[in-house]
């Protein structure tokens, strides 16, 4: 444990020589960018969870690249099922919303993810508006 | 808690410069190239908000255009501008960025100069199913993420009845602060109220892919979180 505010002081963040210390420690912004845009090779491992009527999967779990958008998930998901792309079908993490398909799955996974999984619950009509 | 920090926000506005390329207006049946068309719009609104009275602006100027708007996109200095961003987001990821890493002359450019198409939709970097409908979409699952962070659930979005989940849209639409606040009051926390994340989503320039994780409201030391422990 770090050691707790002295006598309940202000914390130290307010006084402006620690704040100017530790902005300074910060990177450049050019290389948190380069570095956020190498490709990164870890997985997520997804779980598929049929809703309604949605035919189910043998196989639910799979492990999906983190650095892929959501979209990738779908389209995966179609080829699984054997589904053409005018077919509807409707994602959702965590039986709660529908992420934009330009939303990454690390993202998803760090912001949502459930005991070492990605819940994804889909359905061939909508399902949670 | 106070409003006046979201309320300036909200304020914000961005003259836009409107043009269309000489070759473009002509294949739609322009004599001459019409001049720009300026807009004064809301840093929290969308292109997607646009497109109809644009279409209607250039077919005032002599355009034949389609009624679909489906064809409709927007450019800067070459690339295409997401429909499906606010445009205050799209300003600054494009124009604003810090002194190391300008690569454009042309930053904080007033009025911004973007340029309008009405056809070869570029549909490799941009949604093809562009709609306000969409666009409402995806604020409305941005809305229930926010609330999962917060509760690790999506009650709060879900207990708002229908119309007040739409006035939340369409407050942002016509651009009325005080009609949207009076439904998103109800999905912040009041005063002390502890959260179990605070939703944050950082956008830097150059298409850098988004940084979105849990950010906790206290540090490991127990103590308030703030930007710059939270920020990379």
């Amino acid at each position: 444990m770090e050691a707790g505010d002295i006598g309940g002081q202000r914390e130290p963040l307010t006084e402006p020589n620690t704040l100017t210390e530790a902005v300074t420690e910060k990177k450049e912004l050019k290389e948190i960018i380069s570095a956020k845009k190498e490709k990164d090779a870890t997985k997520v491992i997804v779980q598929f969870r049929a809703i309604g009527n949605a035919p189910i999967l043998k196989q639910k779990l799979f492990k999906i690249t983190a650095s892929q958008k959501f979209q990738a998930v779908n389209l995966f998901l179609r080829k699984e099922l054997n589904y053409a792309p005018s077919e509807a079908l409707f994602l959702y993490i965590n039986s709660a919303f529908a992420p934009a398909p330009d939303e990454i799955i690390s993202n998803l996974y760090k912001s949502f993810g459930t005991e070492g999984f990605l819940v994804v619950n889909y359905c061939t009509t909508a399902a949670w508006g | 808690m106070s409003t006046s920090v979201s309320k300036s926000v909200w304020a914000g506005r961005i003259p836009l410069a409107i043009s269309i390329d000489g070759s473009e207006a002509q294949h739609f049946g322009a004599v001459n190239t019409p001049s720009s068309i300026f807009i004064e719009a809301s840093r929290t609104s969308y292109l997607i908000l646009l497109t109809e009275e644009i279409r209607d602006l250039y077919r005032a100027a002599g355009l034949t255009l389609p009624d679909s708007t489906a064809e409709i996109w927007f450019e800067y200095q070459g690339k295409p501008l997401k429909w499906h961003y606010p445009l205050g987001l799209l300003y600054d990821i494009l124009c604003i960025s810090e002194p190391s890493y300008r690569q454009m002359e042309d930053t904080k450019s007033i009025p911004w100069n973007i340029k309008v198409h009405f056809q070869n939709y570029p549909a490799a970097h941009l949604f093809r199913d562009q709609s306000a409908a969409t666009a409402k979409d995806f604020f409305m699952s941005m809305i229930k993420e926010a609330d999962f962070l917060r509760y690790g659930s999506t009650k709060r979005v879900m207990n708002l009845s229908k119309s007040d989940q739409s006035q939340l849209w369409e407050s942002l639409c016509s651009n009325d602060f005080d009609s949207f606040w009076k439904v998103n009051q109800r999905l912040i926390p009041v005063d002390d109220q502890v959260v179990r994340h605070i939703p944050l989503r950082l956008y830097l320039p150059d298409d850098c892919p988004v940084i979105q994780d849990r950010v906790s409201p206290r540090t490991e030391a127990g103590k308030a979180n703030t930007s710059v422990h939270v920020l990379p």
